[in-house]
């Protein structure tokens, strides 16, 4: 048995970590978004719901949030369309090479953010691999100019981004299918398309879920991949809180829209959280 | 925790202390400034002269100066390099330290007609030293023009569509109002804008939206975008013009017939410095005439100092317009003060999310 | 049940076709790269048959099973199955349904739904798959659990619920893959005798996979038993043990004294006992079950019987029997079976000729 001396040590040291430099900060910013910023550029500490007004009133801040919210869905889709047969594909039939193509998927991710972004704006670009390439072969007279500095360029670099994300807790949990079940599906008389959509899907719902919640979350608090490939009119929601942090030293208004974040993604984890446990069987 | 697990942690603490206390003996001289202003071969120098470390961070716009200062990241900085839009703010915020003129030698070289001005001083205290200056100047592709544009109303030009850009800055605003005239009769009311004006402005510049590719937010990024033949015109700094000379791309640069605001940056040393000492050594350093020089060949901009002339080359003084600075310095509306920053933020806010 | 004549060592294509047989297996062989896992394996198994592959963990029964059922492909041979090749169709299409040994039933889906899987994947009416569906659970006396998720019930009862959920497909053989081994030994039992009476009611073949000799024993109309991938000897129970094939099979199947003889001018020699066989000259194995031998109380040996003495060197209770390890004159040991417990010390033992079964001596696989 462990003293009581030594339980408190070990707990306490985490315990005070997340008290301090997690819930420290969130209760500060949750102050910051009660009070108002002075002409003066100061920042008031008077309480009031201003901010949160503002949200509901000046309708670039509700409109960016719903349109970041758009993108993280695009890109959760769009994910989840290419992290799941990757998954599927690795965890069924990678045979001995399974692997070296888990960590070929897995790779991408020790690769800085940024260089993965400067590459899309390499391939994507006016003078890009890519153009160059549907020009050389007849296949565009001119430059495409919607692949780079557009809302394209931010859905595809975000997918890019995050499917890998969406890929591991696929693949964990299709991994973690007795591969029984799948022989008793095909016992039974049922076809391989049938296993999948009865057997094999429905038990992969827990991965899907955190890979989606995953991405969604993840593409929704994005502020580089808008900055440096979305076009004049791609920002989202986190260049708004940057840009109000920043340039605009409106720390109340900014911790405001952070809060509002914040609910809806712990929002978010608690509804997916629940999906998942009702999809869990062990 | 038994004397061999104390005495293992003794040793990384006495490690740690060491290392730190070695740290502390080559002082090291923190930067927050404009791209271009800590070049190594000017910095260099400095560094071997005063054995010391010189470690710049860059700003990305005035507004970012001022957050970082205000969030409690000065101390992080001994130099800062405001410019004239936010200059007296910082010096009334009590962020920056006064100066003592007298340790300054080369401060009596420097354009009389910038130290004259009332930018930097608050209650007969000077903040800081004048350092460079220039314009935001209209920079071009030559080779996607037949005729050299003279006016900022090309930005709008329907046939460059997605094939422009503009600094993701308050400048773009000043240039927008600039543009529908709000200049005249006097040109500080660009940094005073009514309401109205300032609608006037946010439409403006949502018809600019759709020419614009994409909004700069550093220096390096502009130069790749032009590079790449992203875009063919912008409003920038002379700095991109130096950057894209030195690799041979066709760039031309002018100041268009409706003017352009400009800006002083100013060297300072910021309230919360422990290198104050240091810091105004290398602010000597940096406006004496042979460093000024120095500066401009890496930025084109032009230097607060004129003689600096002197290590200069004909062609390079006239290019900087140090022959004729009077006549040059009335296209150019040196950045103010802008008493509504917030207003001006949440319009430029608004320009940028609209769809 | 019908009785088929099986020949375990008769090529495939030359091995007479019984109209009774429902399966028949001809000449498997089953490779995993260069690691031989079947040999020639030629098996008939009979319609409503139940027919138990005994064998130890890595004697290659898993793979035979899972053959027919078509989870694996054979190296070669075939498998047929009312005349028409059946190792060539996908596993979902053969009328072959299968008990894995741990269960394997679907989590996310109720006992019903478990047991109702097959014929929805075959799309029968739904009338049709709810009065099917309860027969089966009523068949497997669990109705009651209908709504439950598997993991919400025992071993003993996903034991039956996964063989509800393959008898409701009436299939014509059903495999079951060691379905007894994750019980406790009092369950299983129970099941043993529950199974054989299932199996008398539906009527369908079944082919038992085990390592137990005593469940093999108890259930099965016939053995086949399975040694590193060849087959040993395919027989009933009572055949196989009182007329082993081989020395393996006679030590695999209960317990036995091997003696090892010569045999020259149709005597066979063991030591200090001879006795007469029908046998060409030359090493002879023999396989001596434990209750054939008998202790002399009083007196002499009955005729025609064979005398030995010998010291009890151990003891063993088993019930309604014990078993004692003698050591003989000889130098051999034998172990016997008596009704009540032996004195230490010396006895006289005495056994008929004709119980010392020859044996053939197995070869030395893998």
């Amino acid at each position: 048995m462990f003293s009581r001396a030594y339980k408190l040590a070990v707990t306490v040291p985490p315990l005070a970590w997340v008290a301090l430099f997690l819930l420290t900060p969130y209760l500060l910013m949750f102050c910051y978004s009660f009070w108002s910023i002075s002409p003066a550029q100061t920042i008031v500490h008077s309480w009031n719901v201003q901010n949160y007004r503002e949200l509901v009133t000046v309708s670039v801040y509700w409109q960016t949030l719903l349109r970041s919210m758009w993108i993280a869905a695009r890109v959760t889709l769009f994910s989840l369309l290419l992290g799941y047969p990757l998954a599927y594909f690795l965890s069924f039939y990678g045979g001995s090479r399974k692997d070296l193509l888990y960590q070929l998927v897995i790779i991408p991710l020790w690769v800085s953010y940024l260089v993965r972004a400067y590459a899309w704006k390499t391939i994507l670009g006016s003078d890009g691999v890519l153009n160059t390439l549907l020009q050389y072969v007849h296949l565009a007279k001119h430059p495409l100019e919607f692949l780079l500095y557009s809302p394209f360029a931010v859905v595809l670099t975000l997918t890019h981004i995050y499917t890998p994300f969406t890929f591991l807790p696929i693949y964990a949990s299709l991994e973690h299918i007795p591969r029984n079940l799948v022989e008793a599906s095909h016992d039974l008389g049922a076809t391989p398309a049938q296993t999948f959509w009865k057997v094999i899907f429905p038990l992969s719902i827990p991965g899907v879920l955190a890979g989606a919640t995953f991405a969604f979350v993840l593409s929704l608090g994005d502020f580089l991949a808008p900055l440096l490939l979305g076009g004049p009119s791609g920002i989202m929601i986190s260049n708004v809180v940057v840009s109000l942090f920043g340039a605009a030293y409106n720390w109340p208004l900014g911790a405001a829209i952070s809060f509002c974040m914040l609910v809806l993604v712990v929002a978010l984890l608690f509804v997916s959280e629940r999906l998942e446990k009702k999809w869990s069987f062990s | 925790m038994n004397w061999r697990r104390k005495g293992q942690l003794g040793a990384i603490i006495a490690v740690v202390l060491f290392t730190a206390s070695c740290a502390k003996k080559t002082p090291t001289l923190n930067l927050l400034v404009w791209e271009g202003y800590a070049d190594p071969s000017y910095v260099k120098a400095f560094e071997d002269a005063h054995h010391c470390k010189v470690s710049a961070s860059y700003m990305g716009s005035s507004d970012e100066l001022m957050a970082k200062l205000r969030g409690g990241s000065a101390g992080n900085y001994d130099v800062i390099s405001p410019s004239s839009d936010v200059a007296t703010s910082v010096a009334n915020a009590a962020l920056a330290a006064p100066l003592d003129l007298a340790k300054f030698p080369a401060y009596k070289q420097l354009s009389a007609q910038l130290t004259a001005l009332p930018l930097v001083r608050v209650n007969g205290q000077v903040f800081g030293v004048p350092f460079m200056w220039g314009p935001d100047p209209l920079i071009y592709d030559t080779a996607a023009f037949s005729n050299p544009p003279d006016s900022w109303n090309v930005l709008w030009d329907p046939k460059y569509k997605g094939k422009i850009s503009v600094w993701d800055d308050l400048s773009t605003v000043y240039m927008a109002a600039q543009v529908l005239g709000f200049d005249k009769p006097d040109p500080a009311q660009l940094y005073n804008l009514t309401d109205e004006q300032l609608d006037a402005v946010k439409k403006k510049l949502l018809e600019l939206k759709p020419n614009i590719r994409k909004m700069w937010s550093t220096g390096g990024e502009l130069t790749n975008l032009f590079q790449n033949h992203e875009v063919i015109a912008a409003m920038g700094w002379p700095l991109m013009t130096n950057q894209l000379r030195k690799i041979n791309f066709p760039v031309g640069e002018t100041i268009p017939k409706e003017n352009t605001t400009g800006w002083i940056d100013h060297l300072m040393i910021t309230a919360a410095s422990d290198n104050k000492e240091l810091a105004a050594e290398f602010l000597e350093y940096m406006i004496e005439a042979k460093t000024q020089k120095q500066v401009t060949d890496v930025t084109g901009y032009t230097p607060a100092n004129p003689q600096a002339a002197q290590f200069m080359t004909p062609d390079q003084v006239r290019n900087l317009h140090l022959d004729d600075v009077d006549a040059y310095q009335k296209h150019i509306y040196f950045w103010q003060n802008v008493p509504r920053r917030a207003k001006y933020n949440e319009i430029w806010n608004e320009v940028k999310a609209a769809q | 049940m019908s009785s088929i004549t099986t020949s375990a060592t008769a090529s495939a294509l030359d091995s007479p076709r019984d109209p009774a047989s429902l399966l028949s297996i001809r000449s498997i062989a089953k490779s995993f790269g260069s690691h031989t896992v079947l040999r020639n394996i030629s098996l008939e198994i009979g319609q409503a048959e139940f027919l138990t592959v005994l064998g130890e963990s890595g004697s290659g029964k898993t793979t035979l099973l899972r053959i027919v059922a078509g989870f694996e492909n054979a190296t070669s041979g075939e498998v047929w199955m009312h005349g028409q090749r059946l190792d060539r169709q996908p596993p979902y299409k053969r009328r072959v349904n299968t008990v894995f040994q741990n269960y394997a039933l679907f989590p996310h889906l109720t006992v019903e739904e478990n047991v109702a899987y097959g014929l929805r994947v075959a799309k029968h009416p739904a009338d049709e798959i709810r009065t099917r569906v309860h027969e089966a659970l009523a068949k497997v006396k669990m109705t009651a659990h209908a709504k439950k998720k598997p993991a919400k019930i025992s071993g003993g009862q996903q034991q039956r619920v996964a063989l509800a959920r393959a008898l409701v497909n009436r299939p014509q053989l059903l495999l079951l893959d060691e379905p007894l081994s994750a019980l406790d030994a009092n369950l299983r039992r129970q099941m043993q005798v529950e199974l054989k009476s299932l199996q008398r009611e539906v009527g369908i073949a079944f082919v038992f996979v085990t390592h137990d000799q005593e469940e093999a024993m108890v259930m099965s109309d016939r053995i086949a038993l399975l040694r590193s991938g060849e087959l040993e000897q395919v027989a009933s129970p009572r055949e196989i043990y009182s007329r082993p094939a081989t020395a393996y099979a006679a030590q695999f199947i209960g317990h036995t004294n091997l003696l090892k003889a010569l045999v020259r001018g149709g005597i066979a020699q063991c030591g200090s006992l001879s006795w007469p066989v029908d046998l060409p000259d030359g090493s002879a194995f023999f396989s001596l079950r434990p209750e054939s031998l008998r202790v002399i109380i009083a007196g002499s040996p009955s005729p025609g019987s064979l005398p030995l003495q010998g010291r009890v060197v151990h003891q063993a209770f088993h019930g309604a029997t014990q078993l004692a390890r003698v050591e003989c004159s000889g130098g051999f040991e034998l172990t016997l079976r008596t009704a009540r417990e032996l004195n230490d010390g010396i006895i006289a033992l005495e056994f008929s000729p004709p119980d010392a079964i020859p044996v053939r001596e197995s070869p030395e696989r893998l």
